[in-house]
């Protein structure tokens, strides 16, 4: 299973996954700038955080113009794993492949800290190593974090299981119904305002995001 | 466009003085350096070369006594920064960098942009910027102002270090009404190389090509070097009209530019120089300079943002995110498409010449010729009368003021809610602290450490400065801060490498000041020589002064030290119950300019008693070799507030609580001597610890329960750790909602 | 010429915090007769006559990209024609 990192101009954390990836999971994954255009030989898409564009405009708003997005869509309508942390979620939403918007945070402010999360759903491709219901941390770190969909989307994102992670002890940013992290109706597209791949090393005092990566890369051995 | 002045017409109306250009420096540049008139755009080149921001020609005589030079140094003060052999074939690189003046004004955008300008000085050197740190020091909370500047500073430098996804993991943050007017606000850039890619400011080889990379140029910041270089009244505040507007994204794409040229292909490159202050004038004289070369450049030819500016405007503007290349010829098209990549300009301006001359063309005519040296080498340095300060002589006349603790529970509770004490949470989970997933200790202990990729070593990085203790006695103060950035390093289990700084002080036309300035310095000389610890770059900033105030000497000093085996980094929180709790070094009666002293009388004064450098070096030296060899469990430095406020804060961590039974007295549980630390030691350990600290620790007790129970000589308290937590931490959101 | 001043604000029912905290400091100067404060964004966009009608212009660059119709909505007016 071969991953894809993708580089928009103003992207930072990508160096997080892709350590993450290869270092820590010994995946095979290789950096894609946004200019490419294909994803041909790729199995999985992650959306790195960052502030693409200088967040000018909004947070992902301009960086759903790359080449690399129709190429991601694609992805994403073969049902491969396309996952967005961050700046990553706030661009897929933009790129209309979750349902939903980042907003500023209510508080006004950037927010660096590790908050506690619920997994609220189990059976995805992206959280079979959790249990439901256990409770997690990660860190967060951004400033447009609070969720937002119309009343109908939202009813809809819940009824469907699509919210995968929740803040459970507090909510950081204002976000409806706490919701830190949702699907796509199929499934296989996962943004999250938390950063996984900032939690996967004891030797910076946290694993809690370990299992996202192991979860996707079983995935892959069960489908291979 | 405005009608440029004749030589002549400067001669006669002299608007140079504006400029901070001295009559006696404009003729001995007409006579002694040029004979001839300078013209209109060379006297603008030499008012802000020549300005104390870019040639130091105030303080050279007293920053020659730094030392410089050691085993480890690779690049000493100079070059865009310092640069320390780390081994592996690596260094690490760093530099501070003040932006006061900016940031007093328009306090986002200047704290912004002081990042965004570190970050190019540590990335011109070829290396990739791995951690920022800052220090400020702001005047009291009770006033709104202050409150709307400090958190307006705070999210400028989140704002660029978020965005640039550099992380910000560690500094300092004071409070005290000397500040008021004039804040400080200092940035620390820490990068990694690989030692072969280093890079320097340098200019040379005939026909080669001068590439002007990055940003267009603007009338941003026009004067900003001599802006520094002046002081401020209130009455002038439309004076204050320099400050520059940061972009990090444009300095990221920037950074990623720069590294792949000076990574991938160093081969094409000359040299590389960042445009600071005094813009595209500084950078590229003294790239010229360093390659004793002579140097054309055609203005037409600079990216300009802004129509009809002059040639003048477009030397001095202080655009960000910008950087001038020497580039081989041949190899400026290769160069072109690294930046094309990034949508970046780079554009050849130029080309180093025969000779030793620097000639400007603009619109087809020659604006300017005139040696290199006359900007870079030939500036006069200015003598400086010296005064003791009055203060310290009526202090020294005076009894040393004794404090009276009466309730020991009470004074505890009220140091942990003072400002500079209390818990900076609220403001440091606002800097992303984790981006590039390195940070092994974030913010808020003695040092933030990094992890090195590829191995298993780290480097340690702290920022210190307390006028407090410059301001009672420049010579002593200046040593207690390199000690205090030793300690501090120390108590992450590192070695300490070297030092940057940046000397912030009032005006230095001032003799008092000029003798803080002299005496600090050779206090932080004398502490760099013992400790082992060279300068290796910094930063000159005077004139802090609001309406001929002139705030505490302020010297930062920032460290960097490296930790040999992460296994042994050692946390400033209690680990376990039931380790045995050591005080070490000596603890005496250190109460002038102390938090207590503050917190108690309101005003600072009284002398200070002197260190023994070469004793504290010691046994630094022996408590490093304790915890490199596995047996320490935590360590924490002792500053503000002393033993109690270390005790309490190693306690908040994992909230274990400590039990200690000692001799000293209640004040002295405040002392501020410095050279002490607090350290837990697993039992099994605690023998030989003992024995290898010997007269130098002392057994205080033990960690556990969850509560601090201190027996002291006089007074004993008991009081729950996770009361004295919730005061800690709601100290400053409670003083920042404030309302007047 | 024309420029067209095109106004992004939050939907009605979406919370602004911006507006709320500048409200609030409204208040604490003193204007109670002051209700609500709502934040929003504009751009002057200066558009070149000819192939289309300014008003399919501003309609598509906002849809395709100042607007984010999941939170906000927007409004526009020309400033002048030359």
């Amino acid at each position: 299973m071969k991953f894809a990192v993708i580089q928009f101009p103003g992207s930072n954390c990508d160096i997080d996954l892709y350590e993450a990836l290869h270092t820590v999971c010994g995946a095979d994954v290789a950096y894609v700038p946004s200019k490419e255009s294909s994803l041909d030989g790729f199995d999985a898409v992650m959306l790195p955080g960052g502030f693409s564009y200088g967040d000018y405009l909004r947070a992902g708003a301009i960086a759903r113009f790359t080449n690399i997005m129709p190429a991601i869509v694609d992805m994403a309508n073969a049902g491969k794993p396309v996952f967005g942390t961050c700046n990553g979620f706030q661009i897929l939403t933009e790129a209309g492949l979750l349902p939903g918007a980042l907003k500023r945070n209510d508080s006004l402010k950037f927010v660096c800290k590790t908050v506690e999360l619920e997994v609220e759903n189990n059976n995805t491709i992206f959280t079979s190593e959790y249990q439901k219901g256990e409770k997690i941390n990660l860190p967060i770190a951004h400033a447009d974090g609070s969720f937002y969909a119309d009343p109908e989307t939202l009813k809809q994102i819940e009824d469907n299981g699509q919210v995968v992670f929740r803040y459970s002890k507090e909510n950081p940013n204002g976000s409806l119904n706490n919701i830190a992290g949702i699907t796509n109706e199929r499934g296989n597209v996962l943004g999250m305002m938390p950063h996984p791949e900032r939690a996967v090393e004891a030797l910076l005092g946290n694993t809690d995001g370990l299992r996202l990566f192991k979860s996707i890369l079983d995935h892959a051995e069960v489908k291979a | 466009m405005m009608q440029e002045m004749t030589p002549e017409e400067i001669k006669e109306k002299k608007p140079y003085l504006d400029w901070s250009l001295s009559e006696e420096e404009y003729n001995y540049i007409s006579e002694k350096l040029l004979h001839r008139l300078p013209n209109y755009t060379e006297t603008g080149l030499f008012s802000a070369m020549w300005s104390e921001h870019c040639s130091y020609k105030k303080s050279k005589p007293v920053l020659r006594l730094f030392p410089t030079k050691g085993p480890r140094i690779l690049q000493g003060p100079g070059e865009g920064a310092g640069v320390v052999d780390i081994g592996d074939g690596q260094a690490v690189v760093f530099k501070a960098e003040s932006h006061n003046h900016p940031t007093a004004v328009e306090p986002y955008q200047g704290a912004a942009t002081g990042v965004g300008g570190i970050l190019r000085d540590v990335f011109s050197m070829g290396a990739r910027p791995v951690a920022t740190l800052d220090s400020l020091h702001f005047g009291e909370l009770d006033d709104a102002h202050t409150r709307w500047l400090l958190n307006e500073t705070v999210a400028g430098i989140g704002g660029y270090g978020n965005c640039m996804g550099i992380p910000t993991v560690g500094g300092e943050l004071t409070f005290d009404d000397i500040y008021k007017g004039n804040p400080v606000m200092n940035a620390m850039s820490v990068g990694l190389l690989d030692v072969k890619d280093m890079q320097k400011g340098l200019a040379q080889g005939e026909g080669n090509a001068v590439m002007y990379v990055g940003a267009k140029t603007g009338r941003d910041g026009i004067h900003g070097a001599t802006f520094a270089s002046h002081s401020f009244d209130s009455e002038h505040e439309s004076q204050r009209s320099a400050v520059q507007v940061g972009d990090p994204f444009m300095e990221k794409l920037l950074l990623e530019a720069c590294l792949e040229l000076t990574q991938k292909h160093a081969d094409w490159l000359v040299g590389i120089q960042d445009m600071g202050a005094a813009g595209i004038v500084s950078s590229s004289s003294e790239m010229a300079s360093e390659g004793k070369s002579g140097m054309e450049l055609n203005l037409d030819l600079v990216p300009q943002r802004e129509p009809g500016m002059s040639a003048y405007e477009i030397m001095l503007s202080e655009s960000q995110e910008r950087m001038l290349l020497c580039v081989k010829a041949g190899h400026e098209e290769d160069v072109k498409k690294i930046f094309d990549f990034y949508d970046l300009d780079a554009v050849v301006i130029g080309h180093i010449t025969a000779g030793h001359n620097y000639v400007l063309r603009h619109h087809g005519e020659v604006v300017c010729d005139i040696p290199v040296s006359s900007l870079t080498e030939d500036v006069l340095e200015e003598p400086s009368e010296e005064k003791q300060p009055q203060h310290m002589l009526d202090d020294a006349a005076k009894p040393a003021w004794e404090p009276e603790i009466k309730d020991l529970a009470d004074t505890y509770k009220k140091m942990l809610a003072q400002p500079t004490v209390a818990s900076k949470e609220m403001f440091t989970q606002t800097y992303d602290s984790m981006v590039r997933t390195s940070t092994v200790v974030g913010p808020g202990e003695d040092s933030g450490v990094l992890r090195i990729r590829g191995t298993h070593k780290g480097i340690a990085m702290t920022t210190d400065g307390n006028g407090r203790f410059i301001y009672l006695d420049p010579e002593i103060g200046g040593k207690r801060a390199v000690v205090e950035a030793a300690d501090n390093i120390i108590a992450s289990g590192a070695e300490p490498l070297a030092i940057t700084d940046c000397l912030n002080y009032g005006n230095p036309n001032e003799p008092e000041v000029f003798w803080e300035l002299h005496h600090s310095v050779m206090g932080i000389a004398k502490a760099c020589e013992v400790l082992e610890t060279p300068v290796v770059s910094g930063n000159v900033s005077l004139y802090n002064e609001t309406d001929d105030k002139s705030i505490y000497p302020t010297p930062m000093i920032g460290m960097v030290g490296l930790v040999k085996n992460l296994d042994h980094l050692v946390r400033d929180s209690f680990q376990e119950a039931d380790d045995d709790l050591y005080l070490v070094g000596q603890t005496g009666a250190d109460y002038a300019g102390s938090e207590l002293q503050k917190m108690l009388v309101g005003e600072i004064t009284g002398s200070l008693n002197d260190l023994d450098l070469d004793h504290i070096h010691d046994y630094q030296m022996r408590l490093l070799a304790e915890m490199e060899a596995g047996h320490v469990a935590s360590a924490h430095d002792l500053s503000e507030g002393g033993l109690a406020v270390s005790l309490a804060e190693s306690s908040f961590g994992h909230e274990i609580g400590a039990d200690i039974k000692s001799d000293l007295t209640s004040a002295e549980f405040f002392s501020e001597t410095p050279g002490r630390f607090l350290v837990s030691v697993p039992s099994e350990f605690s023998a030989e610890f003992a024995e290898k600290l010997g007269q130098d620790a002392i057994k205080l007790g033990q960690t556990g329960g969850d509560s601090l129970k201190v027996a002291l000589k006089d007074q004993a308290v008991d009081l729950p750790v996770a009361e004295l937590k919730q005061i800690w931490e709601e100290a400053l959101p409670c003083l920042m909602k404030s309302k007047d | 010429m024309t420029t067209v001043r095109i106004y992004v604000t939050y939907k009605q029912s979406v919370f602004d915090p911006q507006g709320e905290a500048i409200t609030n400091s409204i208040h604490s100067l003193g204007h109670s007769e002051v209700k609500g404060v709502k934040v929003g964004k504009f751009f002057d966009v200066t558009i070149e006559e000819g192939t289309k009608p300014v008003e399919e212009t501003v309609k598509e660059i906002s849809e395709e990209l100042l607007v984010n119709f999941n939170m906000e909505t927007y409004s526009y007016k020309v400033l002048e024609e030359k």
